[in-house]
């Protein structure tokens, strides 16, 4: 990638991301700039739901990268998000975690906690983890059985904090997120047939005056060097993501 | 995975109801204690009583878990005697009602208490009525409308509690998930409808609350 | 008026106390040393002399700081012994002068408040009798705010003799009672007492309250009670003449007296020994304020 044209050079983008890319983003953001002089590029991080309400509302927003495909498709659906910009820029995975010296858990076993036991996962509602959580054990059969246990967080970080301090004997978070928290630890990753996809897809929002320059950064963020940079932080190639 | 829309409604005035029945005979005695009693540290008993009713919400849900979590002191003998968690139960949503409503609940008693006559309680001694008969039988019933206006206005405070509630309890569905607390989840998944319910059962009782505590407040004097 | 002490009945009181209250430069001293053998003892004196304070320490509101109190021979408090009984165990009756009732109960309640719950549910024949002497039966039902000043000191005094207090107190219970209605509860209330045989002790600042209602006087200045006596005694420099002699007429134009004599500060002077004067009362007009 070359210098693009110096147009619109000078007026700085901002991005909408999910909480997830909290780590990432700002490395690929700071290649970004190294190897194209772009101007600086602001990041709004948040829960998705959150992030596309601000959209819906008019907030200047040049981009968003969700983490979940559906807030995407909304704004799609609704007309402020260009469809032709659409693209999954890297999977994840679901991780079962649990408190340091917290009894030793598989997502399959979580049935055998007693009845006073919490499990932390997302407000299904309101946080696309929670959604991912759900239907992971859904698919498990457990969910029912398990409801009694649930312990909802307003976003992953909630859900990380109830862990670390012990509150809940296990939690379901991104393999992302879970890296390098040292009172947690990593009981089980969702893989197999019942384990969900999670795709973290990116739009341009057109119309706010930076779209251009919010192409391209899309653009990078998806080519070899953007995925190394995603991988680096635990995130799966967009390859990965089902068909 | 979401209850009814009514259980929140139900366990808010459950818990509410709860939290006043567990700091109304101490946080009674205690408004006594102050209107009646001069006593070293009295001062500082007071601020204490105050503080959760300045400190932010959050703050209290702070001290609550530390205090009452797993690796807290309390918590962890709770778990070590009884084998008893706190933090995210319903347990825990009574106690933060509780203690920030136990503020509102002494300083609106105090000076319903301290408004009796001297000349009521001390008829009320002669006539043969130790210390808690004469709390019961005389200060009491003499202060009602202060001491009602007390009880209302802390049960509104213990259902409007969201800060504490949100740390300590959690927001575990069917067990936990007070109004308040409910609808901010229902807000934040954008369903309005329910965000909507919820906000009209709380300003109603809110209402009724600023309407009715001002008809009550302590008079001056017996009649 | 004082008989003979029965040396097998106690006193009904007898007290020595050194209170002080207050703090600093605002401390009040006390000292004050009574004993009733029975009837009814006045303490009498100017306000801020110490008899409302006397009057509180024999009832436990107050804890002197030397002396004991002793009521039908039971210690209630003595410094020395480190006895001080809570004032809900002294078996004492007390009658402020104002505010005393329990607004949120009816007359029949108030006066039954003292009782054990079973006698408190349903008014006996004792408490209907109690209600009838001090003349209430007939506001059984209502409540404190709907009673004029009078009767609801009548009703405090019933609540106070309702529990069958060993000694009754009462700290000027009539002072906000204008004066036509006073004579009327001098009256009664002598009646009640001498039917209960209830002894008592009545603080008050009104010389002619103290001679309706006293057995004995003791008189107060400044924070000391003095020796006590018969009220006549005591009480002699208030009333500059007295007129002692045998009723033998009383009529609506004044007395008829036999035996007559005629006492003041310039000696005393007999009238009509052996016939009758007649004596007719007549106060004078109350001279308008200019």
């Amino acid at each position: 990638m070359g210098s693009g044209a110096r147009g619109d050079s000078e007026r700085p983008i901002t991005l909408a991301a999910a909480a997830s890319l909290r780590s990432a983003l700002p490395d690929l953001v700071k290649a970004f700039q190294d190897a194209s002089g772009r101007p600086s590029i602001q990041v709004s991080y948040g829960a998705s739901d959150a992030l596309r309400k601000q959209v819906e509302a008019g907030a200047p927003i040049d981009a968003v990268l969700f983490a979940a495909p559906d807030d995407v498709d909304a704004l799609i659906a609704e007309g402020l998000a260009d469809a032709s910009t659409r693209r999954v820029i890297a999977t994840n995975r679901l991780v079962l975690i649990g408190p340091r010296d917290g009894p030793a858990l598989r997502f399959a076993t979580l049935g055998s906690l007693p009845a006073a036991a919490r499990v932390a996962i997302g407000d299904p509602r309101s946080v696309p983890a929670g959604r991912y959580a759900e239907h992971a054990l859904r698919a498990l059969g457990s969910w029912e059985a398990l409801a009694p246990r649930f312990v909802f967080g307003a976003d992953v970080a909630g859900v990380l904090a109830i862990v670390r301090r012990g509150e809940a004997d296990a939690g379901v978070v991104y393999e992302t997120d879970a890296r390098g928290i040292p009172d947690v630890r990593v009981l089980d990753r969702a893989t197999g047939a019942w384990a969900p996809h999670v795709e973290l897809v990116a739009a341009v929002i057109p119309g706010n005056g930076g779209a251009e320059a919010a192409r391209r950064f899309l653009d990078f963020v998806v080519s070899p060097r953007g995925r190394a940079g995603l991988a680096e932080h635990g995130f799966g190639p967009p390859a990965d993501a089902a068909p | 995975m979401s209850t009814g829309a009514g259980f929140p409604i139900a366990l808010s005035l459950r818990v509410a109801a709860l939290a006043v029945a567990l700091i109304g005979p101490p946080g009674l005695a205690l408004a006594w204690l102050q209107a009646r009693r001069r006593y070293p540290g009295r001062t500082l008993v007071d601020a204490l009583v105050l503080l959760p009713l300045v400190l932010p919400p959050t703050v209290v849900g702070y001290f609550l878990v530390v205090l009452f979590g797993r690796r807290g002191p309390i918590g962890r003998a709770l778990e070590a005697l009884f084998d008893a968690r706190v933090v995210f139960t319903p347990a825990a949503a009574v106690i933060a009602s509780a203690v920030v409503a136990l503020p509102l609940l002494v300083k609106t008693a105090q000076p319903a208490i301290e408004a009796v006559p001297d000349e009521l309680e001390e008829v009320g001694r002669s006539l043969g009525l130790g210390p808690a008969s004469l709390f019961a039988r005389v200060t009491l019933p003499a202060a009602w409308q202060g001491v009602t206006a007390a009880m209302v206005l802390a049960f509104a405070r213990a259902v409007g509690e969201f800060g504490a509630t949100l740390m300590f309890a959690g927001n575990v569905p069917g067990r936990t998930n007070t109004m308040p607390l409910e609808l901010y989840a229902a807000w934040q998944a954008g369903d309005d409808a329910r965000a909507l319910l919820y906000v009209g059962v709380l300003s109603a009782l809110s209402l009724a609350v600023v309407l009715l505590a001002p008809r009550l407040a302590p008079r001056a004097g017996a009649a | 008026m004082s008989a003979r002490p029965d040396a097998a009945t106690p006193p009904a009181l007898e007290a020595r106390v050194h209170v002080r209250v207050g703090r600093g430069a605002e401390v009040f001293a006390l000292d004050a040393e009574l004993t009733l053998e029975r009837g009814v003892l006045v303490l009498f004196g100017p306000s801020g002399a110490g008899k409302s304070l006397t009057l509180r320490a024999l009832a436990g509101l107050v804890r002197p700081e030397r002396g004991f109190v002793r009521v039908a021979g039971e210690t209630l408090f003595d410094a020395e012994r480190g006895a001080d009984v809570p004032t809900h165990r002294r078996g004492i009756g007390w009658v402020p002068q104002r505010d005393s009732l329990f607004p949120f109960r009816s007359t029949a309640e108030n006066v039954a408040f003292g009782l054990p719950r079973a006698r408190r549910r349903v008014l006996d024949a004792e408490l209907r009798t109690l209600l009838d002497e001090l003349g209430i039966a007939g506001l059984a039902e209502a409540r404190p705010a709907s009673l004029s000043g009078g009767e609801r000191q009548r009703v405090a005094l019933a609540r106070a003799l309702a529990a069958r207090p060993r000694l009754l107190l009462l700290d000027e219970p009539f002072a906000s009672i204008d004066r036509p209605g006073r004579a009327e509860l001098w009256r009664l209330l002598r009646a009640t007492l001498d039917r209960h045989a209830a002894p008592a002790v009545f603080v008050t600042h009104d010389a002619d309250e103290a001679l309706a209602l006293a057995d004995r006087v003791v008189r107060y200045e400044r924070g000391r009670s003095g020796k006590d006596g018969a009220p006549r005694e005591i009480l002699a420099d208030a009333y500059p003449l007295s007129l002692d002699g045998a009723v033998v007429e009383a009529g609506g134009a004044g007395l008829a007296l036999r035996g007559a004599r005629l006492a003041g500060p310039a000696g005393a002077l007999p009238i009509a020994e052996r016939g009758r004067v007649r004596v007719a009362l007549r106060t004078p007009p109350e001279r308008p304020e200019r």
